[in-house]
């Protein structure tokens, strides 16, 4: 739209509602609802995919150790870890591998809550929320946001466990026939610790998924509640300066 | 009316602001979206606020306090929810009337 000028003969019009600013923030209003609720399926999944790993892990390591004894292979062959690692370990780490893409995804969507349903077809089309509807809606959002909060952090206990799992037997299977010997010639106590050396991997892995989920559901929380608080004050502000008795006429 | 509705009263002051010709009622009902028993309180508010104002072709006109009202409304909001302000176009500014 350019300058103002001469004012021209309007064409009829046929759009049902004018999409201005104050329209184009209902229909991201209408979109946050749909933002949260895929942020709420997100975690729901990490929450599976984290007990999978465990179950997963879990189930991995009779399965290794039922190998050895099954197929008399010894660990300290090349192709036998290989193989053992893949039957034993690839389910681990097929469930670990979508656990940390869901977390991903859910931060990466966590920065562009409504993002998903501005301009979806069908959206403008919808009734739009009033004042009071949208401001519950953000509210319920927070409520949302918070107990995916509870969920992603409990989701780090499987994973810890699962990852102190699948790193021991990373460590029983690779290190000690690799390593091991070379170690051992220099203290005993190798082959105690050997096993439990892949575990320091886990401390810093897990921190930073537990970051990530962090700040996933930092960035909804600070964005709600910043919202909130500026709506609330908005609307006290514009009623007090415009619709009060003192403005009136 | 207790306490308006804000979003109500955005769209409604919105639908005034943006429209290429003071709208009749009905007009106004259709672009704000608004059913007719809110569409009448909303105008008592309006009008009764100084916001807006009927001509005598029964034609409604946003006020300068319409108009200030508008773009304050328009600028929090979108400031609150991160939607570009900057195109809003005010046309009822260079259109004669009380709005000026």
């Amino acid at each position: 739209m350019g300058a103002p000028g001469p004012r021209e003969v309007p064409p009829v019009s046929t759009a049902p509602a004018v999409e201005g600013p104050i329209g184009r923030v209902q229909t991201q209003l209408g979109g946050l609802n749909e933002g949260v609720r895929s942020a709420a399926r997100r975690s729901r999944r990490v929450s599976w995919f984290a007990w999978g790993f465990l179950f997963a892990g879990i189930t991995g390591i009779p399965v290794l150790e039922v190998g050895i004894l099954l197929s008399g292979l010894t660990p300290s062959g090349p192709n036998a870890v290989t193989a053992l690692l893949i039957v034993g370990g690839f389910p681990a780490f097929v469930l670990l591998i979508l656990t940390v893409r869901e977390l991903l995804v859910g931060r990466g969507e966590a920065g562009r809550p409504s993002a998903r349903t501005v301009g979806r077809p069908g959206a403008a089309a919808e009734e739009p929320p009033g004042f009071r509807v949208s401001l519950l809606t953000v509210q319920e959002s927070q409520k949302q946001i918070t107990r995916i909060r509870g969920e992603l952090e409990v989701s780090m206990i499987p994973l810890i466990l699962g990852g102190i799992g699948v790193f021991e037997v990373v460590g029983d299977l690779v290190l000690l026939p690799t390593v091991g010997p070379a170690a051992a010639a220099i203290s005993p106590l190798a082959y105690f610790f050997l096993p439990y050396a892949p575990l320091v991997f886990v401390v810093p892995f897990i921190w930073y998924l537990w970051r990530v989920a962090r700040q996933w559901v930092d960035r909804y929380q600070r964005g709600l509640d910043d919202q909130v608080r500026q709506l609330i004050s908005l609307e006290g502000e514009f009623l007090g300066r415009f619709a009060s008795d003192r403005g009136r006429g | 009316m207790d306490r308006p509705d804000l979003f109500v009263l955005g769209r409604l002051l919105e639908a005034l602001a943006l429209a290429e010709e003071p709208p009749l009622r009905t007009q106004l009902q259709q672009r704000a979206g608004v059913n007719y028993t809110m569409l009448e309180n909303y105008l008592e508010f309006l009008t009764g606020y100084g916001l807006a104002e009927l001509n005598g072709d029964g034609r409604l006109l946003l006020t300068a306090k319409g108009v200030e009202a508008y773009r304050f409304l328009s600028a929090g909001l979108s400031r609150i929810f991160g939607v570009p302000d900057a195109g809003a176009p005010l046309r009822e500014l260079s259109r004669p009337g009380p709005a000026r």
